[in-house]
């Protein structure tokens, strides 16, 4: 990758991206005296903050790099990763589950979990997902030097320090509130950064018609603007788009995932938790363009740079090799820092959700059950620099084999999906559900999406089950084995399920008040 | 090759089903019971009422989306 040359108007823009979201973070920790403080923001997070900070939470360095190459291989088949992986979801959840979730009271969604379920249930949920943040932690360090060592040159350790140090200082200070206020700051430089490289990539390319009748001329491009690609397309047939990612991997991680649901918890009112949410499905009508629109640029200023999408093909040159030619200094200082708030904003909200979860999950329920507030208090900001120093130390060696580990987790992370919207949906949707119905709802999903995932290898499937296929299936596997489990063992007492449950019946009042 | 000729081209079922599902999200969030209504939460309900239309217009113009271009 070819790095870029900084002027003195492109460093102090990035130093004082920096500078700004340092101060912002300590500004707002000065209010952080109790737990609820901060792991749930005193409860006084204004809709606007936690929608914007919903956003950013999503985009790392990864996906930013990662979606403009990806936009280059595939065309804007990849807007869908927001449009029914996110919107759909979203909306849903907005009303289905937010609310519900807020008036649980719960501090984290396996805690949900444990209430509607058991403690078994709770526990297993939550010990998965913090492995999965640790090791997310690390390869969001390892992306973030990737892009920072390609694009401005700086070294491995550098890049994972100034990152860990900036979100350590105003995480461990401020929790919550001090992560949504920097994210919604972080959002807006981000929207500009990506609107800057939008703008001036088409306004060289001589707009959306000039960009559209490019990309068409091209004999690799067939499928590049179709939004849902035929049903035959290899990688992203779009039965499987619908069913994988819009009805299991968007709802598990909009709904099930910590990182991006606590903001919503730290919200004043179940109406803001869902005005949270609607705020984020909005921007998202036009951010995928932001993201994908990049990569279908490249196609037409830099194919015979980068040239046609093979096996071996690195689609993570098409962003930085953009910059070089758009952006002139000053505004490539923006750019940088749009890049950076991508970082910071992730970093911060997988380290906080890790913290809160270990604090409320484990250390509570488990170990110290008269655990003061002051006590858990300290404990949580404590957790912020040793999981970031964790975070940190195993960087290095994932940087080693990063492909293959990374890989490796993310079909791991692919065997809980399923399970875990079945659990969430069955759960709050219906009273019937019950915890011998949940761990036979778990056992099923994930024996189920084993089996797919190692298919070739076991059953000599040519080329494996696409991974969007897996989790449908796992998540019917799944949800079957609630439902048996559940009917064939007593019920729940319905009482104890008040307030847990959502309530199809219209209560009194207007419908739309 | 003009604009409807490439939609007429490339349209697939995928197109209309996905624009259902997001219709039928439409009509799910008018209908659903305002759960601010069972609350026992003191709620101001400040993003009550517009919340609910504003989800219903996002889920419509998805489903436009869909329709033209999917």
């Amino acid at each position: 990758m070819q790095s870029l040359q900084l002027g003195i108007l492109d460093l102090m823009l990035i130093v004082g991206y920096l500078l700004v979201v340092g101060l912002l973070g300590l500004y707002y920790s000065r209010g952080v005296r109790t737990g609820e403080d901060f792991f749930r923001a005193g409860r006084s997070l204004p809709w606007w903050a936690a929608g914007l900070s919903l956003v950013v939470s999503d985009i790392g360095a990864k996906d930013m790099i990662g979606l403009a190459g990806d936009g280059y291989r595939y065309g804007v088949v990849m807007m869908n990763f927001d449009f029914l992986g996110c919107i759909f979801p979203v909306l849903i959840a907005a009303f289905l589950f937010m609310p519900y979730l807020w008036l649980a009271n719960v501090y984290t969604v396996p805690e949900y979990l444990g209430l509607r379920y058991d403690l078994r249930v709770r526990t297993c949920f939550s010990a998965l997902w913090i492995l999965f943040m640790v090791v997310t932690l690390a390869t969001i360090f390892v992306s973030a030097a990737a892009m920072f060592e390609g694009i401005l040159g700086w070294s491995f350790w550098f890049s994972v320090g100034i990152t860990a140090l900036t979100v350590g200082l105003y995480t461990t200070m401020g929790g919550l509130k001090a992560v949504v206020v920097t994210d919604a700051f972080s959002c807006v430089v981000l929207v500009i950064g990506a609107a800057i490289i939008c703008w001036s990539g088409l306004s060289e390319i001589g707009g959306f018609r000039a960009l559209g009748e490019a990309i068409e001329s091209k004999s690799w491009t067939e499928h590049h603007l179709q939004l849902l690609p035929p049903a035959d397309h290899p990688e992203y047939p779009w039965p499987a788009v619908l069913l994988g990612l819009g009805f299991v991997l968007g709802p598990a991680y909009w709904i099930g995932n910590q990182a991006i649901v606590q903001r919503t918890l730290g919200t004043r009112s179940p109406a803001e938790a869902r005005a949270s949410y609607i705020l984020c499905a909005a921007i998202k009508l036009f951010f995928p363009l932001l993201l994908v629109l990049p990569g279908l640029m490249g196609i037409v200023l830099l194919e015979s740079e980068l040239g046609i999408p093979g096996k071996d093909w690195d689609g993570n040159q098409v962003l930085p090799l953009l910059l070089t030619r758009l952006l002139p200094t000053g505004i490539l200082g923006i750019v940088i820092g749009a890049f950076l708030a991508g970082v910071l904003s992730n970093l911060d909200s997988y380290v906080n959700a890790a913290s809160t979860m270990l604090v409320h999950d484990f250390y509570r329920p488990l170990i110290r059950p008269s655990a003061s507030d002051p006590e858990c208090l300290s404990l949580g900001r404590w957790l912020v620099p040793i999981l970031l120093l964790l975070g940190v130390s195993m960087s290095y060696p994932i940087k080693q084999g990063f492909g293959s580990v990374f890989e490796a987790f993310q079909t791991f992370l692919s065997f809980i999906q399923g399970p875990l919207l079945a659990l969430l949906l069955s759960g709050m949707l219906t009273n019937r559900a019950n915890a011998s119905g949940a761990m036979a709802g778990i056992a099923l999903g994930v024996t189920s999406a084993a089996l797919m995932t190692f298919s070739e290898a076991l059953f000599g499937v040519s080329g494996g089950i696409s991974f969007l296929w897996v989790a449908w299936w796992s998540f019917v596997a799944s949800l079957t084995g609630v439902l048996m489990g559940s009917l064939l063992t007593p019920p729940r007492d319905p009482q104890s399920l008040q307030g847990l449950v959502f309530e199809w019946k219209q209560s009194s009042g207007s419908q739309h008040g | 090759m003009d604009d409807m000729s490439y939609l007429m081209a490339t349209w697939h079922g995928g197109s209309m089903v996905v624009s259902a599902v997001f219709l039928a999200v439409a009509i799910l969030l008018w209908w659903l019971p305002n759960t601010d209504k069972i609350s026992s939460v003191s709620d101001a309900t400040r993003c009550g009422g517009w919340s609910r239309w504003f989800a219903v217009l996002i889920a419509l113009i998805q489903a436009l989306i869909y329709l033209l271009w999917g």
